[in-house]
């Protein structure tokens, strides 16, 4: 292991820096050198399967094509609705002195739930919002989610030190 | 062995010929790739379909690649962007409780005939498989394949601060699921 990745563990986690980084997974002989002419397109492919490629690639976008009206839809029915909800919480807020059970719940979330529902929790991170659109992440890494880029200027701005107090 | 080409090199031979070019490239990242892939979804099987997946995507979508980052970075990333389909996909399959996805996830070590490790090492991938997939990602990239951070953040496309403070709660958990067990 290298010495790097050793000593930035050693102090948090004796115990799994003890365990090493040997890997104790196997492969099948020869897997590796047999991997590569199994790609072989004249080798596990059918006939002409990069022929016809572009074909069922191009039937693929025009499906994705119609998910993504669809998706542009429901977003502007979920903005609708979000915007509706505002308005009418926010009456009621104005009208009401009294705190209302979503505030009571989350004055009750702590610190670190909170923090780790936005960043590592499986319901909220960039992959599941790009599989939402049906957009595969690799097809275009300039686009970010405004959230995570708040959250990712916040985190670039904190030391490991003011990490370790948010997280615990 | 075939001696380590640069991103150029490789570049340049899949444009005069691809399906050559395309075995080049392969050869240079295939055992990396492949063990990524199989830290993340565990069993050999499941491991080779991703990687097949995997280098499928690169070959039909090679001619996108942006110089302006590694190829390493970039197939990582199609890799671990595929990985993550894959769990999720299993995920969805599965009707068992938590207990008995965790029971279910032990049996695959357990039975796994290309699984050699020690009882530590056992108790380590144990812990890793209860990690969110993304922060397994984070973790494996780190801790086994040594990646430097600003890679992983080519790869993942997070930042540097928030890999860091993913990888130290990864770390966090596994030291507690360490000592419990």
């Amino acid at each position: 292991m290298k010495k790097e990745i050793k000593d930035e563990i050693t102090d948090i986690a004796p115990k799994l820096s003890e365990i090493g980084n040997r890997n104790p997974y196997r492969v099948p002989v020869s897997y590796f050198d047999e991997l590569a002419i199994d790609l072989d397109t004249t080798q596990n492919v059918p006939e002409d399967y990069f022929t016809h490629l572009s074909d069922q690639v191009l039937s693929e976008v025009s499906a994705e094509k119609e998910t993504k009206v669809f998706t542009i839809n429901r977003r502007i029915w979920a903005a609708a609705a979000s915007i509706l909800l505002l308005c009418t919480v926010s009456f009621y807020t104005m009208t009401s002195t009294q705190p209302s059970e979503n505030e009571l719940f989350v004055l009750d979330v702590e610190l670190d739930e909170a923090f780790e529902y936005l960043t590592i929790g499986d319901d909220l991170y960039m992959y599941d919002v790009y599989e939402l659109g049906d957009i595969e992440l690799w097809e275009d890494t300039e686009v970010m989610l405004e959230e995570d880029r708040d959250l990712e200027t916040l985190l670039d701005d904190a030391t490991l030190d003011e990490l370790d107090d948010l997280l615990y | 062995m075939e001696a380590q080409l640069t991103d150029e090199q490789i570049l340049e031979l899949i444009q005069l010929n691809k399906d050559g070019g395309f075995r080049s490239l392969m050869y240079q990242f295939q055992e990396p790739i492949y063990w990524h892939i199989r830290r993340m979804v565990t069993s050999h099987e499941d491991a080779n379909d991703v990687v097949q997946n995997t280098f499928i995507k690169v070959y039909k979508n090679i001619e996108k690649f942006k110089k302006d980052s590694k190829l390493y970075t970039w197939i990582y990333r199609i890799a671990t962007n595929e990985s993550l389909t894959f769990l999720k996909k299993r995920k969805n399959k599965r009707t068992e409780a938590i207990d008995g996805e965790e029971y279910s996830l032990e049996n695959v070590l357990s039975s796994d005939p290309y699984f050699d490790g020690n009882a530590a090492e056992i108790v380590l991938q144990k812990a890793i498989l209860l990690l969110p997939d993304k922060q397994k990602a984070v973790f494996n990239l780190r801790y086994f394949d040594e990646m430097s951070y600003k890679d992983m953040s080519a790869s993942l496309g997070t930042s540097v601060g928030a890999l860091k403070a993913s990888y130290h709660h990864a770390v966090k958990k596994i030291e507690d699921y360490i000592n419990r067990y």
